[in-house]
C-alpha cells in the first residue's frame, strides 16, 4: 500500500509543522468557505444525444484551512473537489455562499467579492490536471512567461527560475522543449511554474493524473522538498499552504488534514491518522459477496456484531466499532477466521482512507459501483449495508 | 513598466516564438494567398478589363487583374492569420496553457492584446512579402504606400482576431470554430472587394459590400497600393480603425466576462 513511500514522505511533509493533525500553525485562515453551492446546468436532448440533467457539484460546503496547512480534498470523480479547487483558484464562481482566500473576500453570496481578484491571484500558485505549459516552448521560456504574468522583473525571474529548478531537479532540463519531456518531468516543470512567484498558497488539482507510481513518487518528493525550502525561508505567516485535490489515498495521506468529499459535501474532516483510527486497528475486506454459494459474508459479519458496509458492486468492509482496541481487534480476527472457514477470501488489514471513505459513504473511493442516479444512501439501503 | 504591459510583452513574445517554430504554418499562410494570386491572375486575368474604377476602386486605368488582386491577397493573408491566431486560444485551452494565464494576476487585456497584436504583426509581415512581390504584377511601390497598406492589413487583423477570440472563448472544438469563421469570414472577404470591384457589382451586392466592415481596410490597402498613400480617404481610415477597435474590444469584453471580471 505504501506505493509512494508514504511513510518517509509523511515524515518530511509534516515538518516543520506541528503534529496536531488538523490544527493550524497560525491563527490566520488561508481559506474560509461558507455554504458554498454550485450546480452545473444540464442540456436538452437533441438528435440522438441524450439530455444531460443538471448536476449538483457542491451542495453546501463549509471549510476552514489555516495558513501553512497541507490539506487534501479526497474523493472520487464527481465528488466536487475539483469544482471547489477551481473556486479557490478564482476561475469559477459558486451559485451561493461566501469565500475568503488569505483573508480577502473573493465571493460574497455567490456574487463578486470585495477584493480585486488580481490581488488574490498574486498569492496563489495553481497546478491543474493538465500541465499549464506551452509544449512548443522550452521549460525556461515557459517559466519566463509565467514570471512575467506575475510581473516579476527579468532579474528576479532568472533568480526564481534557478531556485525552483534547483529544488525540483529541473536544472538540466531548462532548455528542453516541454513536448520532449516525460510526463513526470512535465508535471514537475508545471509545479515549478506554480511555485515560481513564491505563492502563499498552492492549489493542486489531481497533479499526478496519468503518471506512473515512480513519477508520482518523484513529484511528491519534489513537492515536499520545495515546501521545506520555501517554509525554511518564510518569515512568519505560517509558510506555504497546500490544498491538494486527489482520489489517491496514498497522496492524501501525505497531508496533515484530509477532507473527504462525497456528492458535493464534506463527509469527514480530520487528520489522516485520526480518520483511519476511527475505524479501529484492523478491518475486514471481502472482495465479493458469495450469496450463490449460500454464504453472504455481510450477513455473517453482522451476525458477529460487526459494523458492515456493502459497496454497490459487492465489496464488503467490516469493522468492530467503538470499543477497546484489543477487544475490537480480537473480534475482527475471529470474524475473519469464521469467514475463512466458510471459504470466503478475506483481507484483514489496518484501515486505509479508502476504507474510511467507504464506511462513510457506502461507495468505493476508486469510483467503482456508481449506481446510476442512485444516491449512496439509497444504494446502501437497497444492498442492506451501512448498519 | 506596469504589470499588464509586462504580461502583454511576454505573451506577445510567446505567440511569435510559437509561430516561428511552426514552419508549416509560415509556408501555408504565405503560400496559400500567393498560389491563389498566381492562379486567379493568370487564369482570369484575360477575362477582366478593369477600367477607371471611380472613388471606391483603385481609380486607375486598365489595371491588370493581377495588380488588382494584390490588395485582396494581402487581405486574405490577414484573414487566415487572424483565424489561426484566434483558434490558438482553443489550442491554449486544450493544451492547458490558458489555465496558467487565467489564474495569474495578469489583466485580460494583456491576454487579448497579445493575441491581436501578434496576429497583426504576423499578418503584416506575411502581407508584406506579397506586397513586395506586387511589382511583378505591374504595381509600382513607394515607402508611404507600403506603410499605409500594412497599416490596413494590421487593422483588419486586429478586428478579425478580436472577433475570432470572442467566438473561440465560447467554442470548444477547432473544427466548429473553423466552420463558423469560414461561414462568416469567407463571404465577408469575397464581398470586401478582394476579388472583384464594387463598381461592377449588382445593386444588392454593392449594398452588401458597402456595409461589410472588411471593405474599409480592403479598400484602404488597394487605394494605397494602386493610387498611392495620398489617395486614401478619411472614411477608409476611420472605417478600418473602427473595425479594429470594435473587434478587439468585443474580444476583450467576452474574455473579461468569462474570467469573472
Amino acid at each position: 500500500m505504501d506505493h509512494l513511500g508514504v511513510s518517509a514522505l509523511m515524515t518530511a511533509a509534516q515538518q516543520p509543522m506541528t503534529n496536531n493533525d488538523a490544527g493550524t500553525t497560525s491563527g490566520a485562515l488561508a481559506v474560509s468557505v461558507r455554504g458554498v453551492k454550485k450546480t452545473f446546468a444540464g442540456s436538452r436532448a437533441r438528435r440522438g444525444v441524450a439530455a444531460v440533467p443538471a448536476r449538483v457539484a457542491l451542495a453546501g460546503v463549509d471549510l476552514d484551512i489555516g495558513r501553512g496547512q497541507w490539506v487534501a480534498l479526497l474523493g472520487p470523480n464527481g465528488s466536487g473537489k475539483s469544482t471547489l479547487l477551481k473556486i479557490l483558484a478564482t476561475v469559477a464562481r459558486p451559485d451561493e455562499g461566501d469565500v475568503s482566500i488569505l483573508g480577502r473576500a473573493v465571493v460574497k453570496g455567490g456574487g463578486g467579492g470585495v477584493e480585486e481578484l488580481s490581488v488574490v491571484r498574486r498569492e496563489l500558485g495553481v497546478a491543474f490536471q493538465a500541465a499549464a505549459l506551452d509544449p512548443l516552448l522550452t521549460v525556461r521560456e515557459n517559466l519566463r512567461t509565467a514570471a512575467a504574468l506575475f510581473a516579476m522583473s527579468p532579474s528576479r525571474a532568472a533568480e526564481a527560475i534557478a531556485r525552483v529548478s534547483e529544488s525540483l531537479g529541473l536544472n538540466d532540463r531548462l532548455d528542453q522543449r516541454v513536448s520532449t519531456l516525460s510526463g513526470g518531468l512535465i508535471r514537475r516543470a508545471d509545479l515549478a511554474r506554480a511555485l515560481l512567484h513564491g505563492p502563499a498558497m498552492l492549489l493542486l488539482d489531481e497533479p499526478t493524473t496519468g503518471l506512473d507510481i515512480r513519477a508520482r513518487e518523484e513529484f511528491f518528493t519534489a513537492l515536499v522538498e520545495a515546501r521545506r525550502r520555501m517554509n525554511g525561508g518564510a518569515a512568519g505567516g505560517g509558510g506555504l499552504t497546500i490544498v491538494l485535490s486527489t482520489h489517491q489515498m496514498e497522496e492524501a495521506q501525505l497531508a496533515q488534514r484530509v477532507v473527504l468529499m462525497h456528492e458535493g459535501r464534506v463527509v469527514a474532516d480530520d487528520g489522516p491518522e485520526k480518520l483511519r483510527r476511527a475505524l479501529g486497528r484492523t478491518v475486514i475486506r471481502c472482495g465479493e459477496r458469495v450469496e450463490a454459494g449460500g454464504v453472504d459474508p455481510a450477513e455473517v459479519l453482522r451476525g458477529m456484531g460487526l459494523t458492515v458496509t456493502v459497496q454497490p458492486l459487492g465489496e464488503v468492509l467490516a469493522r468492530a466499532g467503538d470499543e477497546r482496541e484489543e477487544d475490537a481487534t480480537r473480534r475482527v480476527r475471529s470474524a475473519a477466521d469464521r469467514l475463512i472457514e466458510l471459504g470466503v477470501a478475506v483481507q484483514v488489514a489496518p484501515p486505509t482512507l479508502g476504507d474510511v471513505y467507504m464506511a462513510m459513504t457506502g461507495r468505493s473511493l476508486a469510483g467503482g459501483g456508481e449506481d446510476g442516479q442512485m444516491g449512496a444512501g439509497e444504494a446502501a439501503k437497497k444492498r442492506g449495508g451501512q448498519r | 513598466m506596469s504589470a499588464g504591459f509586462m504580461a502583454l510583452r511576454s505573451l506577445c513574445g510567446r505567440e511569435l516564438t510559437r509561430f516561428s517554430r511552426q514552419p508549416a504554418r509560415i509556408v501555408a499562410s504565405i503560400g496559400t494567398p500567393a498560389i491563389i494570386w498566381v492562379v486567379l491572375a493568370s487564369g482570369l486575368g484575360g477575362s477582366f478589363m478593369l477600367r477607371a474604377m471611380g472613388g471606391e476602386g483603385a481609380g486607375v486605368n486598365a489595371t491588370s487583374y493581377g495588380a488588382y488582386l494584390v490588395a485582396g491577397m494581402a487581405a486574405m493573408s490577414a484573414v487566415f492569420t487572424s483565424i489561426f491566431a484566434a483558434m490558438s486560444l482553443i489550442e491554449d485551452r486544450a493544451e492547458g496553457f490558458l489555465q496558467a494565464v487565467l489564474v495569474s494576476p495578469a489583466p485580460s487585456w494583456a491576454m487579448v492584446g497579445a493575441k491581436v497584436f501578434s496576429a497583426a504583426l504576423v499578418a503584416s509581415v506575411q502581407s508584406g512579402v506579397i506586397i513586395l512581390a506586387s511589382p511583378l504584377a505591374g504595381v509600382s511601390l513607394d515607402v508611404a504606400s507600403v506603410m499605409v497598406a500594412l497599416a490596413g492589413v494590421a487593422m483588419m487583423a486586429l478586428g478579425i482576431t478580436g472577433l475570432g477570440l470572442a467566438l473561440a472563448w465560447k467554442v470548444n472544438s477547432t473544427s466548429g470554430f473553423h466552420g463558423v469563421m469560414n461561414l462568416v469570414l469567407m463571404p465577408m472577404l469575397l464581398l470586401s472587394g478582394a476579388f472583384f470591384p464594387l463598381s461592377g457589382a449588382s445593386s444588392i451586392m454593392a449594398v452588401l459590400m458597402k456595409i461589410n466592415p472588411l471593405t474599409w481596410p480592403s479598400e484602404l490597402i488597394r487605394t494605397a497600393l494602386l493610387n498611392g498613400a495620398g489617395s486614401t480617404t478619411v472614411w477608409q481610415w476611420g472605417g478600418s480603425a473602427a473595425f479594429a477597435v470594435l473587434g478587439a474590444g468585443l474580444g476583450l469584453v467576452v474574455m473579461g466576462r468569462g474570467r469573472g471580471e
